[in-house]
Formats: C-alpha cells, structure tokens, sequence
C-alpha cells in the first residue's frame, strides 16, 4: 500500500514537471515568435498563462497536504511488581492487563503487563490558533 | 452534480472494500478461536444482516425499560448465535468475537445505507438526496475509518481507547479482592487517602461494557453507609484541535449509550441524593474504538490523580467514595 502511494506521488511530480516544461515552451514561443500578432501567438499565451494557475493550484495543494500516520505500532509494556523494573516489547495476542507473564529478568519478582498502547512515529501538524 | 456522484462512489468502493475485509477477518478469526465443525461463513453473514428495532416512542412514558428489556434479549440473542457460531470459544473470547461482528455489522450497515441513498438519489434524478449525501460523507466516512481501527483491535483482544475507564478502575483495584456484582459487572474495595472507596468496572478482558447502571443501584441498595460521592470515568468524545487525552471535570453521569444505564444512574443517586462527579479523557470516536493510543494511556494516570484531588476535596477521612469506571474493558482485567 505504501509503495503504491509513493509510486503515485512520483508520478504525479512527473505529471507536474513535464506540465510546467510544456507551460514554459508555450509562453516562450508565444513571447519571442517573430510574427507577434498572430492569433496562434495569442492562443499558446491563454494556454500558457491557465497552465502556470494549474501549476500554482497543484503545488498549493501539495504544500497543504496532510501528513498521514507512517508507522503504527502495538506495545506491551512489562513491569516487575517487586522492584519496578521495566522492559517494552511489541504486542502479542493473548496479552491483557494486568496478566502475570513469567519472572523478572532482575529480581525474579512477577513480570506484569502493566499497559498496552498504540505508539505513532509520525510528527503531528501543530495547530496555530 | 457528476461531481458530487464521483466523490460518493469513490467513497462507496472505499465502503465496499472496508466491510467485505472486516467480513473477512471476522470469519478467519472466528475459525480460528472457535474451531467451528462446520464452515461459518453463511451463519456470519446472517449475523452481519441482523437489525435492531427501537421500542416506540409515541407514549415515552416507560421507554426506558422497555430499551433495557430489548437491548438485554439483543446482548443475550447475539451473545447465543457467537456461541453457535463459535463452540470451542472461551467466555472472553466470545466477548471479543461478538464486538468483532458488531463492528463487522456496522460498517456492513453504513455501507448498506449509503448505497441505497445514492441509488435511490440517481434513480429518481434528486441533486438534493445527492447533495445531502456528499454533505455528510466525512462524516460517515470518519464513522467507518473507526469501525475498520476496531476491527484490528477486536480480533487480537487490545484494549481500545474507551477503555480508558476500565483502566482507572483497574489501576485503583491492583492487588484488592473484587466480587461480581452483576451480569458483567465487578465491584472491588480499596483505601485513597483515609476514605474507603468502592471501586466498578465491567469484567475483563473480554470486550464488555457491562450494565454500570444496574451495578450501582445494587451496590447502593447493599450498602450500610450512604456514600459521599460517586465519581464515574469515561472515555469522551473531543472537539477538533483539542489535543487527544486530556482529562476535564463535570458534573453528571458520564455515561454513553443509548441511554438507559445513564436514567439507572440518575435515578439511583436522585434517590439517595449523591453527588455525582464526572472525569473525562478526550478523545475522538476514532480514537475511542481503535487500539489504545498512548496519549490516552497517559491521560489515565492525569484522571487518577484528578481522582485523588476531587476526594481530597469533596469528602472527610472515614467516608465512602464510589468510583465507576465506564467503557469496554477489551484486553483489561480486573
């Protein structure tokens, strides 16, 4: 799914790059064209100048896109009930809170599942107002 | 208006494609946990069909038991058909599968509906029907992106965001004896500061929200002391921008729903004239019934202490607090 969307993007800078190649030959031959008041000249600046608002339009959207979530990740957070020693490893199914999952590593006290959460690795948009 | 039917039918195979997954999860989940001797498929999709009929409210005098009575012949029907469906599965785990299929059913039912909105908008030549439809599609969406996060966490057994009450609740009750109080309910006894506090949540970690309305009048009527305060916890719905597990105070029954354990409550605290407090921790319907966010993890441990403080100010040393943590309790035990 991910490689997909990148593939998208990708493709849509090309898309983007090859338009505003395109935009600039139109405004180009129609500026310095020998023959200025042919009315093919003034047809290619039209085109031209409704090419340069797409452009505008489209790197407007691309600046003002919402970042989504990259990376979701399920933890379980162990904790010895004797001396407060932590360990973090990723969920497994069968893991509920408050269950008893073997001994601590440090003191051999009763290893318990002392939280489950989601933790997202994506920088989130800091609102202004 | 070939606009706005673009939008809706591209919203449409998103639909499409989120109901016919959670169908498909629900199935392999179900085989896999319950061991079915037969193939389940047909039976899960008679479940996904299921419809609920809300008594009529010409005459409201009475409603509310009328909604309790049918939601209780609803829990125990579907609870039965997981059951069928499911035979080799585990009291929590038929827990976990029937939130699943619910879930499974909801989106089956959004996309049902939005369907037959837009069909019948196109066939009739209605902008207006089509309109309507665009208008609230983020909204119906945003309703479907967190019935698909449910679907993950109901399949594993996490717990989910509205579990933040059950949480606190179990938070406060590590290493205290608990008892059922009832159909799902737990009720444990605990100490915060000088004051003997009665502790409820709904039993864990199969998903479960239990009947904290019904738990309360019986722990009411059973005690000998009048209780000073009773505190109730919830999982509460945001406003945009606000950040997610903040915890905010009130007064009142913090208590989703259709609404029936929410009239128990009321009724019950009028009746002895408790005070009743409630502590928030904000978050989305999205977040609510996807997989727990640490924000919210960490927003239990600000209610716990916000908990501490309402006590602190509110009653002396020597008398009783009840604390009622409400949500599913999915992937949290006593």
């Amino acid at each position: 799914m991910e490689e997909k969307k990148e593939a998208m993007s990708l493709m849509n800078l090309l898309l983007l790059i090859l338009l505003i190649i395109f935009v600039f030959m139109l405004l180009g031959r129609s500026l310095f064209s020998n023959s200025q008041m042919q009315p093919e000249n003034s047809t290619m600046m039209f085109l031209g100048f409704l090419g340069i608002l797409l452009i505008v339009f489209a790197l407007l959207r691309l600046l003002t896109r919402v970042p989504t979530p990259t990376q979701k990740i399920t933890l379980t957070v162990l904790q010895c009930t004797k001396c407060a020693f932590k360990s973090i490893r990723n969920f497994q199914v069968g893991d509920y809170i408050p269950k008893i999952v073997g001994n601590c590593p440090s003191c051999g006290g009763p290893f318990r599942i002392e939280a489950i959460y989601v933790e997202e690795k994506t920088q989130k948009r800091k609102i202004p107002f | 208006m070939a606009m706005w039917s673009r939008d809706i039918e591209r919203s449409l195979y998103k639909l499409k494609f989120m109901k016919d997954k959670a169908r498909e999860t629900s199935i392999k989940t179900v085989k896999e946990l319950g061991k079915p001797p037969v193939d389940p498929t047909p039976r899960i999709d008679q479940f996904l069909e299921r419809f609920f009929i809300e008594p009529v409210n010409m005459d409201p005098s009475g409603i509310v038991w009328k909604f309790d009575h049918l939601l209780d012949v609803r829990d125990l029907s579907m609870k039965d058909e997981v059951r069928r469906i499911a035979p080799e599965a585990d009291d929590s785990t038929l827990n976990n599968l029937e939130n699943l299929l619910e879930a499974a059913m909801d989106l089956n039912l959004i996309y049902r509906t939005v369907k037959h909105y837009y069909l019948f908008g196109k066939r009739t030549k209605s902008y207006i029907i089509i309109a309507q439809l665009h208008m609230l599609l983020p909204i119906i969406m945003e309703s479907a992106a967190a019935y698909e996060g449910a679907i993950q966490a109901f399949s594993t057994g996490q717990p989910i965001g509205d579990g933040a009450g059950p949480l606190l609740a179990n938070k406060l009750l590590r290493g205290k004896e608990f008892k059922k109080i009832e159909k799902d309910m737990i009720v444990g006894e605990t100490e915060i500061e000088g004051r003997k506090v009665y502790v409820l949540k709904a039993e864990g970690p199969g998903g479960n929200v239990g009947k904290p309305g019904d738990a309360l009048t019986i722990l009411l009527n059973s005690l000998n002391q009048r209780p000073s305060l009773v505190i109730m916890v919830d999982a509460a719905l945001k406003f945009e921008g606000e950040n997610t597990g903040d915890v905010a105070e009130g007064i009142g029954a913090a208590i989703g729903g259709v609404g029936t354990e929410r009239f128990k409550i009321e009724e019950v605290a009028y009746k002895y004239k408790i005070p009743l407090f409630a502590v928030v921790i904000k978050e989305s319907l999205k977040e609510a019934i996807a997989p727990m966010k640490k924000e919210i993890y960490e927003g239990v441990e600000k209610a716990i202490e916000r908990v501490k403080r309402i006590i602190r100010e509110n009653t002396k040393e020597g008398e009783t607090v009840i604390i009622a943590g409400i949500g599913n309790t999915i992937g949290i035990a006593q």
